[in-house]
């Protein structure tokens, strides 16, 4: 399962780190381009493919992008 | 499903992303489970038509690649059921907020709820008037603070559901921007349904609004503060579902957000009845000619 | 069950008919067929012949809707599935509509306004005439903004203007206001309605190029004309509409001073660049005048058998009616301020057009004017004692 962060769209609201059952997103500390605190990706061997990250983001900034 | 990728280039004007949204507002929620209803339910982007009015919620348009009119603050209804009657095929989405929907366009909405035109009405309730910095609207709960209401606001909000209920809406659903596959499912229903859907969803507003000062305190708000409507309860036991609409004028229920499809009933469109009124305007027309 | 013609539907051809009724006949022959309007007099029977005839035509609807603001804002977006629409209203109504007016102006939408005015300010006098609307149809709503009127003061003449008022609406791209009063909405004349086939309809500038390349407010394409082609809903084009200020891809554009000055510029340019073609007026006795008496609408008909009335007693007085009355026909107003000593501006207020004849006049004439308001027509006798240069009234300085 690869987790895809659109970086350049994300505003740093911290949806996903909420919601994720897994806890796989996390603050990273990083900063965008547009200054904003982007999460990084912690353990996504653990992604159950719930999606619920790829709902809740309101900038529609992350793909749950399934292995074949 | 669809990944966000693919449905971002499918359905939106990628040169204007970032949206002018904020950092976790509700608007950018709402667009993504829209774009995923009309997506599961394929309908076609040439038969599409986004009406907004003015307020955060009303720049939705914009970002869709499909025919949107972003009219004058409150009248946004108007301009659909002019747009819906004259063209009954194509999907009519309204995106409005409270303040557009409930103040100044309260009229408007509730007289295209009583002509049920076959609309779908998107409130991005956020109690306040996000815009123009977080002023007082019909839906803030009383006590609260807000720019216009220094001194706490003492007047009573608005159940948005509850009115297009009493107008006689055949489809009501409330839900927050937390109750992702619920709201789309709703907008789906709405969607799918001959006359007037409203769905209202309780949003943040991260930046205009006092209530909490991050996005995600919103977001656990909703997930444990609501109380969900369902006319299938079973479970007695569990505390936060309940099935008689009337227990939410109780005591137990304030404070809470009521979240649950509040109608989903059948009624004859605008459209079907204006249909037989065409037959008998013709009748009439024949008949009298023939005198 | 078969759907008569509009032809079918107008019989017989000549009739005994209204102001009110001879715009709804134009309007149906000019191919209008989605109406929305709110009762009010002096405009109320033309809601009600409309719901009474839209459903009986093809893909015709009408709808009576809770206030006119609605009203207005419901044709406004029916105009985008390709409809011609129209509403009607009197003073008080107008006054509502003046927002979404200024929304059709930014969205260049075309459609028909009709105001059937009555006496004011306020709730005034509802079955009297009056023409208090003037400035207001030009200015009443905020912004920098264009639009067309057209007044006229016959019988025939509001069949022929209600379709004029469809083409120039849909020719410009404007939302054009079909002036009235009370009198001649409620009064009757001979009417003599066309066959649909000697009426001359214009179209909109269609969208015909590629999709990839559409842009929904660039002009030029097609036609070189400050006019954009106009798209419709529910087709392959997709076009956003917005009443900010906005590019020619539709998007809001609020930050450029010089894409806000681009297109409220156009919207000016576009109609005051083809004045000769939309400017009408009338003139007669106007070769040897020495004082033309301008009038407009109901009390031009007065001011006409004042004028005539001079003319016997060997006067030299001229007549200039104002058809079309925004954009202001200033062209002729100067060209005869050279020639004559003074005009005579006869309104039913105290004095609107009567500024526009002043500016353009200069100091090359005087500029005298004749006001009669409380819904009182101007008395023939009165406009002669104008003429022969009577006691001036009352001078209101504003």
């Amino acid at each position: 399962m690869t987790i895809i962060i659109t970086e350049d769209l994300c505003k740093g609201c911290e949806y996903c780190i909420e919601i994720c059952p897994e806890e796989i997103f996390k603050k990273s500390g990083k900063l965008s381009q547009r200054g904003y605190s982007i999460p990084e990706i912690s353990n996504s061997n653990s992604c159950t493919h719930c999606k619920r990250c790829e709902l809740i983001c309101p900038e529609m900034a992350i793909t749950i992008e399934e292995e074949e | 499903m669809r990944s966000s990728t693919e449905l971002r280039q499918k359905y939106l004007r990628e040169e204007l992303l970032p949206t002018l949204f904020c950092s976790g507002c509700g608007n950018g929620q709402i667009l993504n489970y829209t774009i995923r209803a009309i997506d599961d339910l394929n309908i076609s982007q040439d038969n599409l038509v986004f009406v907004s009015g003015i307020g955060c919620s009303s720049r939705l348009p914009a970002y869709i690649e499909a025919d949107g009119i972003h009219t004058t603050h409150g009248r946004a209804i108007a301009f659909a059921t002019g747009i819906k009657i004259t063209n009954p095929d194509l999907n009519v989405i309204v995106f409005t907020g409270d303040g557009d929907l409930a103040a100044i366009g309260l009229n408007h909405f509730l007289q295209a709820v009583r002509r049920n035109i076959g609309i779908t009405v998107i409130c991005v309730n956020n109690e306040t008037y996000g815009m123009t910095g977080g002023q007082l609207s019909p839906t803030t709960p009383v006590g609260y603070p807000t720019i216009t209401s220094p001194y706490q606001n003492i007047e009573f909000a608005f159940n948005l559901s509850f009115l297009a209920k009493a107008a006689g809406a055949p489809y009501v659903a409330r839900w927050t921007t937390a109750n992702s596959r619920q709201v789309i499912n709703s907008i789906k229903k709405g969607l799918q349904k001959k006359g007037f859907s409203f769905i209202e969803i309780i949003s943040p507003c991260p930046v205009s609004k006092k209530q909490f000062k991050n996005p995600k305190d919103y977001l656990n708000f909703f997930l444990n503060e609501t109380v969900r409507y369902s006319s299938n309860v079973n479970n007695e036991t569990s505390a936060r579902m309940f099935k008689d609409l009337n227990e939410c004028f109780t005591g137990d229920y304030l404070g809470k957000i009521i979240i649950g499809e509040i109608v989903d009933v059948e009624k004859p469109s605008f459209h079907e009845l204006y249909k037989q009124l065409k037959e008998r305007s013709l009748n009439e027309f024949w008949k009298n000619k023939a005198k | 069950m078969q759907v008569p013609t509009v032809d079918e539907l107008l019989e017989p051809k000549l009739q005994f008919a209204t102001g009110n009724e001879a715009i709804v006949y134009g309007a149906l022959l000019a191919n209008c067929r989605f109406f929305a309007g709110y009762p009010i007099t002096p405009a109320t029977e033309i809601l009600e012949l409309m719901m009474k005839y839209l459903p009986i035509l093809k893909e015709g609807y009408c709808i009576q809707m809770e206030d006119e603001i609605s009203s207005l804002a419901a044709i406004i977006g029916a105009s985008w599935n390709n409809y011609r629409t129209m509403t009607a209203t009197s003073g008080p109504g107008f006054s509502l509509m003046q927002e979404n007016i200024g929304y059709a102006c930014m969205t260049e939408t075309p459609c028909v306004i009709v105001d059937v005015q009555r006496s004011g300010p306020s709730t005034g006098q509802p079955t009297k005439a009056a023409q208090g609307d003037i400035m207001q149809a030009r200015w009443g709503t905020h912004g920098d903004h264009y639009i067309i009127a057209l007044y006229p003061n016959s019988i025939q003449e509001n069949l022929w203007l209600t379709i004029r008022a469809f083409n120039l609406a849909d020719k410009y791209r404007v939302p054009v206001i079909l002036l009235s009063d009370a009198v001649i909405a409620h009064s009757r004349e001979k009417l003599v309605i066309p066959f649909q086939k000697n009426v001359e309809l214009a179209k909109r500038v269609p969208v015909t190029i590629d999709r990839e390349k559409y842009h929904p407010f660039r002009t030029g394409y097609t036609q070189s004309t400050k006019v954009p082609e106009m798209d419709k809903f529910g087709d392959e084009y997709y076009t956003h509409l917005t009443g900010l200020t906005h590019d020619i891809k539709a998007y809001p554009a609020t930050e450029s001073a010089e894409i806000h000055e681009k297109l409220v510029r156009r919207f000016y340019e576009k109609i005051a660049d083809n004045r000769q073609d939309i400017i009408r007026f009338e003139q007669k006795y106007i070769e040897d005048a020495e004082i033309v008496v301008i009038s407009y609408g109901i009390s031009s008909r007065t001011a006409l058998m004042a004028v005539e009335e001079a003319r016997k007693k060997g006067l030299k007085v001229g007549y200039l009616r104002l058809i079309t009355i925004w954009p202001f026909p200033h062209d002729i107003i100067y060209e005869l301020s050279n020639k004559i000593s003074k005009f005579i501006v006869v309104e039913m207020n105290l004095g609107q057009i009567y500024h526009k004849i002043k500016e353009h006049s200069g100091s090359n004439c005087e500029v005298d004017r004749f006001n009669s308001i409380g819904g009182k027509i101007p008395h023939p006798k009165e406009i002669m004692k104008k003429i022969k240069g009577g006691p001036i009234k009352d001078e209101i300085i504003d």
